[in-house]
């Protein structure tokens, strides 16, 4: 597997250490909980509440999306367009090794500033935070639902730069549109969303309640009857599988013109 | 027995509606074959077939008796391509980009490391290999993508208008580099639009135009049909009419053209004979200026496309 982590190891330099990229993951979460340690004391809501209600959303509808188009898109589309994948796919390599590099690579670049952007806050919310135990087991739950969420976006960002000639349109219709919007609201499509098992799982690994509260209310309208973390988790893994096996498929009959 | 490592039969492709390459039936190599068609011919195309990177609309291709396609990328290790787009990984130092080719290739980081050492010392860049790919000049540039064609040892070389921005001494180097590969029995398809490059570096040439095969076979025989046309020649006199009736007397010209009161230009079936007689004349001081029409890749092309028509 030479090939593959050359590849990984390649996208990773490249993409994954963008001190701009990750500095605004470390930046905006922190300015958020600053900005609600401001608030008056009644309007004021605990750690655990923070990453809940708060960090939660930003991190899953805001944050996740907005990384996929920043990170997985052009990793895709740049070497189309410009031409530098005819040294990738003239190589003697499999072509379901070029996109496991790909997906490897792109998942790992966006793994970082997830991370930073999930973990920053913490830094300021522990030592005012009593039950840190709790805090902990909240702060690795979300992020490890937003490393789960890269997954499925990664893949679907990846099928559609190597399926499609101009991918943007469809990326945000569907990584924005299906899957941060309509996986977030009530209505027919929500069921089929990865975000509404990113949510699911969110509930269970952060202790959010069903009812959010706060400013988690604007944005997530509670999902009645949420997925367990099986069927959460199945969907996930599940439909990146899928994705990854049709970005395999479209970059098997990609001409590079 | 036929052991032409590149053959094609009635390979097409069209994009969209734009025909690309159309029924090109054609063996290559061993050697070195040139490749020659004005831009929008077709080569870069066909190049692109040969190594997998499009698929035919229609008819296949063969690289060493084993079908080119996705499902046989094993192939790949026999070609190597040097596309011809300036195109490349700019902040990338060059040897970190050909280690990083290399280590597609399958080898471990220290193999491909050593690969591309190898692979720039190949093409005279060795001390350049800490340099980043967008501080490295055309020619350069255009040395490192031959030397990304070259990691693996291929046994045929597919360079695509490879000569393009490299300064005289670097040209001859590619040239030399290009005439050994083809001497040790492997394969290279050379593309080119200028006539000159490719004459020098072999006599095997396959012609296209407007995507389809005009002509293939040697450069000589086809030379040899531009020498059963009339050639044209100008020439700047101060008393023009005297030679022309002395080149009409000797039946030297087949006809003539006043193009001012001191230019004229002439066609003739028999070159030698007319430049011998033209010598003489100037070394008498009665030529000012004399200009043959070059036998150059446009009149190789009008002479076949008329044929052909």
């Amino acid at each position: 597997m030479n090939e593959v982590g050359a590849l990984w190891r390649f996208i990773l330099r490249r993409k994954g250490l963008s001190a701009t990229l990750n500095g605004l993951f470390l930046a905006l979460p922190i300015a958020l909980v600053a900005w609600r340690a401001s608030l008056s004391q009644d309007t004021q809501l605990e750690a655990g509440e923070i990453y809940g209600a708060l960090i939660g959303p930003i991190i899953l509808s805001g944050m996740l999306p907005f990384l996929t188009l920043l990170v997985m898109l052009p990793l895709t589309v740049e070497p189309f367009e410009r031409g530098t994948a005819t040294y990738l796919l003239s190589r003697p390599l499999p072509r379901w090794k070029v996109v496991l590099g790909f997906y490897l690579g792109g998942i790992s670049a966006m793994a970082i500033p997830l991370a930073i952007g999930a973990l920053a806050p913490a830094a300021i919310l522990w030592p005012s935070t009593p039950d840190t135990l709790s805090l902990t087991k909240k702060v690795l739950g979300l992020t490890s639902v937003a490393l789960l969420g890269a997954l499925p976006y990664g893949a679907l960002t990846l099928l559609l730069g190597t399926a499609i000639r101009k991918p943007l349109l469809w990326s945000l219709a569907l990584v924005v549109g299906w899957g941060s919007v309509a996986g977030s609201i009530t209505g027919p499509l929500r069921a089929t969303s990865p975000h509404r098992y990113l949510h699911s799982l969110l509930r269970k690994w952060c202790d959010v309640p069903n009812t959010w509260e706060g400013l988690g209310k604007t944005f997530s309208i509670p999902d009645l009857t949420p997925p367990g973390t099986i069927l959460s988790l199945t969907v996930i893994l599940g439909s990146s599988a899928v994705f990854l096996f049709f970005a395999w498929k479209g970059i098997q009959r990609r001409d590079i013109i | 027995m036929n052991t032409s490592p590149i053959k094609c039969h009635r390979l097409s492709r069209f994009y969209g509606e734009v025909q690309g390459l159309s029924e090109l039936t054609v063996q290559a190599g061993p050697g070195v074959v040139g490749l020659l068609g004005p831009n929008g011919s077709g080569k870069t195309t066909f190049m692109r077939l040969l190594c997998g990177l499009i698929h035919p609309s229609r008819g296949s291709v063969e690289i060493c008796g084993s079908a080119v396609g996705p499902g046989n990328r094993e192939l790949l290790r026999k070609v190597g391509y040097a596309p011809g787009e300036d195109v490349h990984f700019e902040n990338e130092k060059a040897l970190d980009f050909l280690a990083f080719l290399s280590a597609l290739g399958g080898d471990s980081p220290t193999a491909a490391r050593k690969r591309g050492e190898e692979a720039l010392a190949k093409v005279d860049l060795a001390d350049r290999g800490q340099h980043q790919i967008k501080t490295l000049s055309k020619g350069m540039r255009q040395r490192i993508k031959v030397a990304q064609a070259l990691l693996f040892s291929p046994e045929i070389l597919l360079l695509d208008e490879p000569l393009n921005g490299m300064d005289p001494v670097s040209r001859k180097a590619l040239l030399d580099l290009v005439l050994e590969h083809g001497n040790s029995g492997g394969t290279v398809l050379l593309a080119s639009h200028v006539l000159h490059e490719i004459e020098t570096v072999t006599d095997q040439v396959v012609l296209l135009h407007h995507g389809r095969l005009l002509a293939e076979g040697k450069l000589s025989d086809i030379r040899s049909l531009i020498d059963q046309k009339p050639r044209r020649l100008t020439l700047k006199s101060q008393n023009p009419r005297e030679i022309v009736t002395a080149l009409l007397n000797e039946n030297l010209i087949t006809s003539v053209e006043f193009k001012s009161d001191n230019q004229l230009a002439v066609e003739t079936k028999e070159i030698q004979p007319l430049l011998r007689y033209l010598q003489n004349i100037g070394k008498k001081g009665g030529i000012d200026q004399l200009e043959l029409s070059d036998q150059n890749l446009e009149s190789v092309f009008e002479l076949l496309v008329g044929s052909k028509a």
